[in-house]
């Protein structure tokens, strides 16, 4: 037996009362944008992770711009400046007077390490921010972006930072030879990311970390990626 | 932005049931089928800014098609020894429940690149060069895959369907 070809194409559009479910848009777009975001933060924008230090103001002038009245402003670009990506994070940490924030931005300069100070919209956040060079253009599971302990001018010290690539829950290191622990948090944009920092009282500008390790929340080792761990303070 | 996802949208909305079709016909299997689409249009959401002013269903095809070969990973299939089901001939309501399990069938004895050959070119209409350009392969390849598979399938051509004109194949 022969099969007509107008009949195979027929078979291959399928029965004209076939149907399935709508495309699940709200769930695509979710997902689009985590992936975008990843893109991004692989390289292709040059996403920078920043260290902040917020002066003049500090855990006040955040708490205004965050969450000032209702509802809570959803957009961080409402807040931030042009190009920050994603909500910062809030250490807990103090630094003369002005608490130090983990973000990230963009920057259109790619490769460039730098201070600089920014501005939110109509309210002067002044504050240093220290560049990371983002020279780790292999985006996967581990760490990325680890940044050294260290003095910014004028605006006191900047802890170990970072940003972990997977399902992260603890993140350990020795600092000559203590266990330590990181503070973690989830980045707004993608729940795989996780931005991190170790508090300056326990991993300060001259301690050596070695032997980093992360785990999810079974308890189960992740892998740790290609990025240098041989951090020491500056 | 809003009116780039509203655009998004009204895209994936369309496009959706096309491109699990195409899938279901490359991997047999509903649920796999309607991941493979959905992940798809994540992609190309993830482009949108860079595609949408260009051929965006072109891109989307192009993706399912890259992400269901990459499913694959195995090598080639070359299963000559396997037989193409007869069409059975319709005799009811249930004709085209048989002419899909037929179709299933038929499309599962095929290599892995014969099916996708046949499903880009005869069901999403995609041109030779379109398909080799997807498939990273040259024009001939898609050519002989094509005719290969038509020749298995037992689909009949009309001369004026062009659609075996394979240089050196004798008809």
């Amino acid at each position: 037996m022969t099969n007509d070809f107008d009949d195979f194409r027929a078979a291959l559009w399928g029965p004209a009362t076939a149907a399935g479910r709508p495309a699940p848009l709200d769930e695509i777009v979710r997902e689009g944008r985590k992936l975008r975001a990843r893109r991004r933060l692989a390289g292709g924008m040059a996403g920078l992770a920043v260290f902040s230090i917020v002066v003049g103001g500090g855990a006040t002038l955040w708490e205004k711009t965050t969450f000032a009245g209702p509802p809570p402003v959803e957009s961080a670009a409402e807040i931030w400046p042009a190009g920050t990506w994603g909500a910062p994070v809030e250490t807990g940490m103090q630094q003369r007077g002005g608490q130090v924030v983990l973000m990230l931005s963009f920057l259109r300069t790619t490769g460039m390490q730098s201070i600089g100070c920014f501005e939110a919209a109509d309210r002067t956040l002044s504050g240093c921010r220290r560049v990371v060079d983002f020279t780790e253009r292999t985006f996967g599971t581990g760490f990325h972006a680890i940044h050294a302990a260290g003095p910014v001018r004028g605006q006191g010290t900047l802890p170990v930072f970072g940003y972990f690539m997977g399902p992260v829950h603890k993140i350990t290191a020795r600092a000559d030879g203590r266990p330590v622990s990181a503070q973690l948090s989830v980045w707004s944009e993608d729940n795989d990311v996780s931005l991190f920092w170790f508090p300056l009282d326990q991993v300060s500008g001259d301690t050596v970390l070695t032997d980093w390790a992360a785990f999810d929340a079974d308890g189960k080792s992740l892998p740790t990626g290609r990025a240098r761990l041989d951090v020491a303070g500056g | 932005m809003a009116r780039d996802d509203d655009e998004f949208r009204e895209f994936a909305a369309a496009s959706f049931p096309r491109l699990r079709r195409a899938a279901f016909l490359l991997v047999g299997h509903d649920q796999q089928a309607e991941d493979a689409a959905q992940t798809a249009l994540v992609k190309t959401y993830a482009a949108w800014s860079r595609i949408q002013r260009d051929d965006p269903y072109a891109y989307a095809r192009r993706v399912l098609a890259n992400h269901i070969t990459d499913q694959w990973r195995r090598p080639i299939r070359e299963r000559t020894g396997e037989q193409i089901p007869d069409r059975p001939v319709p005799r009811d309501m249930a004709e085209d429940v048989a002419r899909q399990q037929w179709l299933l069938a038929a499309l599962s004895a095929l290599t892995d690149r014969e099916r996708i050959v046949i499903v880009m070119r005869h069901y999403f209409d995609m041109t030779e060069v379109e398909v080799a350009s997807v498939l990273n392969l040259a024009v001939g390849s898609v050519k002989s895959l094509n005719f290969r598979a038509l020749r298995k399938l037992r689909v009949t051509v009309r001369d004026d369907d062009d659609l075996l004109m394979v240089p050196g194949v004798a008809r």
